[in-house]
């Protein structure tokens, strides 16, 4: 058999595993694929070409296939219990009615669920008791003593330590020259240093002072300090495991 | 039955109740394994009790079978109380729909439900649109999705949702688009004045 040919079979394979996987996706009319004759050029490609892939590619159809048989049983099964009434009926039917005619009808069928939207004075009591054995947040931070405004650094100061810290992790990058391991470049004793490492590294990979290759078949990610800082939208997302060894990232 | 029993009777309809009508979950009414843990094995008999009391004030259970599970599997199924009779257009300004939404609502369930429950979106807002405009239709459609009446995926298909598996009767609804008479087929003046008023700005009575 030649390859031409294999390559034919595995179009028409691929073709019908999209039209039979459109029906179940789409949820569109299971009988508008004729499965007697689907079923039958199954047959005579498996006679005629039996390539592995070829194979698996027949018994993925042959599932697909299966799926649309039970679409057309629930379709049957809810045919008959909507009294077989065409749609093309309700169409016309709702072409001509005037809305309050619509409404009428609706009435008819529905019965809307009674429910009661407002909290029990059970769960305001379970709430209120839930509040007050929560510790105070003062206390809880900074080991039982109650830590004034004045005491929190302000938010020029933290950005301006942010700033530096940013700078300091770029130096490093910039100075190992070429590509470096990720994870051995946020590597470091304490679980918290390499969140730290790892979180200032985020902004500046965002930033587009650090370049990212990531290597899906080895699964490895290799940064470099940029050359030059691209001003175009960084819209892609890298994301890190956290349970990599126990390591923070 | 002891004054006592009929007084533990009581009680666990109250809780049964309680929980149906006031769950705390994002979706309304409860599953059976909950009535089962609160209530003991015997729940279904005090559903049965519990039915039969909420019938007396125009309420009725409804045991909606999980779609995932067999049909009298009822630990998975889900337990509502809903209305036992049906409503009248004059009930209609305090349900917090208008006229129109209610219109919406029937002609898209009505269609997708004699299409099997679903149908591209595009032919419910072609059909819609030859009574309401476009802008009406499509912020309806989305009230009545947020609400559960109605599911649309990505591809452009809408479905009908899980509260309309619980509040509408798909044959009653069927049956009541069958014997409808054929109308005037135009738009009632209020729905021009809202029209209008669309076509300025408003959203009219769409509310949520």
């Amino acid at each position: 058999m030649s390859s031409g040919k294999v390559r034919v079979f595995r179009e028409e394979l691929i073709r019908m595993i999209s039209i039979l996987g459109e029906i179940e996706g789409r949820r569109l009319d299971p009988f508008s694929v004729d499965v007697s004759s689907l079923l039958q050029r199954l047959r005579e490609i498996i006679e005629r070409e039996r390539d592995s892939e070829i194979v698996v590619l027949d018994a993925e159809t042959l599932y697909r296939v299966t799926v649309v048989l039970g679409l057309q049983q629930k379709w049957i099964r809810d045919r008959a219990s909507s009294l077989f009434i065409d749609a093309n009926l309700v169409y016309s039917k709702i072409l001509s009615a005037d809305p309050r005619d619509l409404v009428a009808a609706f009435l008819q069928a529905w019965r809307p669920i009674a429910r009661i939207e407002q909290i029990s004075v059970e769960l305001l009591m379970r709430g209120y008791e839930h509040f007050l054995s929560k510790p105070a947040r003062g206390l809880a931070e900074f080991g039982g003593e109650v830590a004034g405004y004045a005491q929190q650094p302000s938010y020029e100061a933290i950005e301006k330590q942010i700033s530096a810290d940013l700078r300091e992790l770029l130096a490093e990058l910039s100075s190992r020259r070429g590509w470096t391991n990720y994870w051995e470049f946020i590597g470091a004793k304490s679980a918290e240093e390499r969140a730290r490492r790892a979180y200032l590294l985020s902004y500046l990979i965002s930033r587009g002072e650090v370049e990212v290759r990531v290597d899906t078949l080895r699964r490895e990610i290799w940064i470099r300090a940029a050359d030059v800082v691209s001003d175009e939208p960084r819209t892609t997302s890298l994301v890190v495991s956290l349970g990599r060894g126990g390591e923070a990232a | 039955m002891s004054g006592e029993e009929v007084g533990k009777l009581e009680k666990r309809l109250a809780q049964a109740a309680a929980m149906i009508l006031a769950s705390g979950h994002r979706l309304p009414g409860v599953r059976g394994w909950e009535l089962r843990r609160k209530l003991g094995k015997s729940f279904p008999k005090v559903m049965n009790a519990l039915d039969s009391r909420l019938r007396q004030i125009g309420l009725r259970l409804k045991v909606v079978p999980d779609p995932d599970a067999e049909p009298d599997d009822y630990d998975k199924a889900r337990y509502y109380i809903v209305l036992a009779d049906p409503l009248t257009l004059s009930d209609i300004p305090t349900l917090g729909y208008s006229l129109d939404e209610l219109a919406i609502l029937s002609a898209t369930l009505a269609y997708l439900l004699s299409r099997n429950g679903s149908s591209p979106e595009k032919e419910v807002v072609e059909l819609l649109e030859s009574k309401y405009p476009r802008w009406r239709v499509e912020a309806t459609l989305e009230r009545l999705a947020r609400r559960g009446y109605l599911l649309r995926s990505e591809d452009g298909v809408l479905s009908v949702g899980w509260r309309t598996f619980v509040e509408v009767d798909k044959q009653e609804l069927l049956k009541a688009f069958a014997s409808l008479a054929p109308g005037s087929g135009e738009a009632p003046p209020e729905q021009a004045a809202e029209d209008q008023a669309g076509e300025e700005g408003g959203e009219g009575a769409v509310e949520d």
